[in-house]
């Protein structure tokens, strides 16, 4: 009877996982299509939503700070083996303290974050944090989880109004990411900048001066994005023991003289006038 | 799939309907609880339960129910939390995924199909081994 059972168990077993298996061999999905498809519209959204934040605020084209900014980014990238290219940065005009990741891999920064950083090696915490998003992929998984895959189909086919691309643009500019994926994130940048030879501290130190900063009202978009920042901060001065690096300066520039050339730009750059996508 | 064997005695009308009612349970249950793959489990081990104490034929069957059900509730569990994991924690949609839920599917709907068919011969007092189920029943209940 024994011998039996075994058997009629063993047919069984065997006929669920060769079913499986049979059926895993038929193509229900092409990744790569998938890939390719999700990429394309992922690329899409990230212009729409770019577009339409260029189109209210003064986009920053002064070389020098592009250089200075691009040389902080090129830092951080190249120990982590990250494609400096493919990392699109976004100088906006805003007194905003605020620096967030778009979909297909752009990032804004606020000059409101240039003008408050004390030093570049906050801003470049900063970035290294937003990178860390970029690479995790947190921010198309924050969209899908809450605008729904849907709607950022339609927004990426242009089936969406301005006014759709606007909000999911501000659900990435002053909405959180989830605990998890800003701890996550927090990880990365403190790796990123110890190994850059970037001291962390300079981040905690950020966020820190933030979290006392909550009556200036400039200072609360990045923290309201970047809760509980007393903690993290703590946090990062606990995980930067686990990194032993040197501190080199991140940039030859005195920083004062990139706040100094941020200022000048905005008394001779006009207001952006690139039509956004309901006005074409 | 499953065979009408000798029975050690002719089941009365009454035991014919509760073995029925074995199978007719986890039939139900699983109508009623489709998303969560326990229901139909528990629904029958309470059925198991009440009738442990019940005569051969209906206890044997209770048991033959109960087995299949632990089965399908392993494949069943597996397949809910690779669900769980791919909408909660953002697993990606594979090939795997679909046909193991295919797969799944086919095994619920066998047995869906061999549950019907044994609580209608059942309550004819006739008495279906399963497949597999059959003989290990048979090692497990004793008269």
């Amino acid at each position: 009877m024994t011998d039996k059972i075994l058997t009629h168990f063993a047919v069984l077993l065997i006929s669920f996982f060769a079913v499986w298996f049979g059926l895993s061999h038929v193509k229900f999905i092409d990744q790569e299509e998938l890939r390719g498809f999700a990429k394309d519209n992922e690329k899409r959204l990230g212009e729409l939503i770019l577009e339409s934040i260029t189109t209210t605020s003064e986009k920053i084209k002064n070389e020098k700070i592009h250089a200075v900014i691009d040389s902080i980014k090129v830092r951080i990238c190249r120990t982590k083996a990250v494609d400096c290219d493919k990392i699109k940065i976004h100088i906006i005009r805003n007194s905003e303290i605020n620096a967030f990741a778009l979909p297909d891999n752009h990032m804004v920064i606020y000059t409101g974050l240039i003008e408050y950083a004390a030093n570049p090696e906050e801003v470049a915490g900063v970035m290294a944090h937003e990178i860390g998003h970029m690479e995790k992929n947190h921010v198309m998984k924050k969209l899908v989880k809450e605008i729904g895959l849907e709607m950022l189909f339609a927004i990426a086919g242009g089936d969406a109004g301005h006014e759709i691309v606007r909000q999911t643009g501000k659900t990435l500019s002053s909405g959180a990411f989830d605990r998890k994926q800003e701890r996550e994130a927090d990880g990365y940048a403190v790796e990123t900048l110890a190994l850059s030879s970037i001291d962390p501290q300079h981040l905690g130190n950020l966020f820190f001066r933030l979290s006392q900063k909550h009556s200036i009202p400039e200072a609360l978009a990045w923290i309201s994005t970047h809760p509980d920042s007393k903690e993290r901060a703590a946090d990062i001065i606990k995980k930067k023991k686990e990194f032993t690096f040197g501190s080199d300066p991140v940039i030859k520039t005195a920083w004062e003289q990139v706040k100094n050339m941020l200022q000048d730009e905005g008394s001779v750059v006009s207001t952006e006038t690139t039509p956004g996508p309901a006005a074409r | 799939m499953s065979e009408t064997i000798a029975f050690p005695y002719k089941p009365d009308d009454y035991e014919a309907e509760k073995a029925s009612n074995s199978y007719l349970m986890s039939v139900v249950a699983v109508i009623a609880g489709l998303p969560l793959p326990i229901i139909n489990l528990v629904a029958t081990a309470i059925f198991f339960l009440g009738n442990r104490k019940g005569s051969y034929f209906v206890r044997w069957h209770c048991t033959q129910a109960l087995l299949s059900q632990l089965t399908v509730l392993g494949m069943n569990s597996a397949g809910f939390y690779w669900t769980l994991s791919i909408i909660l924690a953002n697993k990606s949609l594979t090939n795997d995924y679909i046909a193991y839920m295919i797969t799944i599917v086919l095994f619920n709907l066998v047995e869906f199909v061999a549950t019907i068919y044994a609580a209608i011969q059942t309550r004819k007092g006739k008495h279906v081994a399963w497949w597999f189920f059959g003989p290990l029943t048979e090692t497990i209940c004793k008269p």
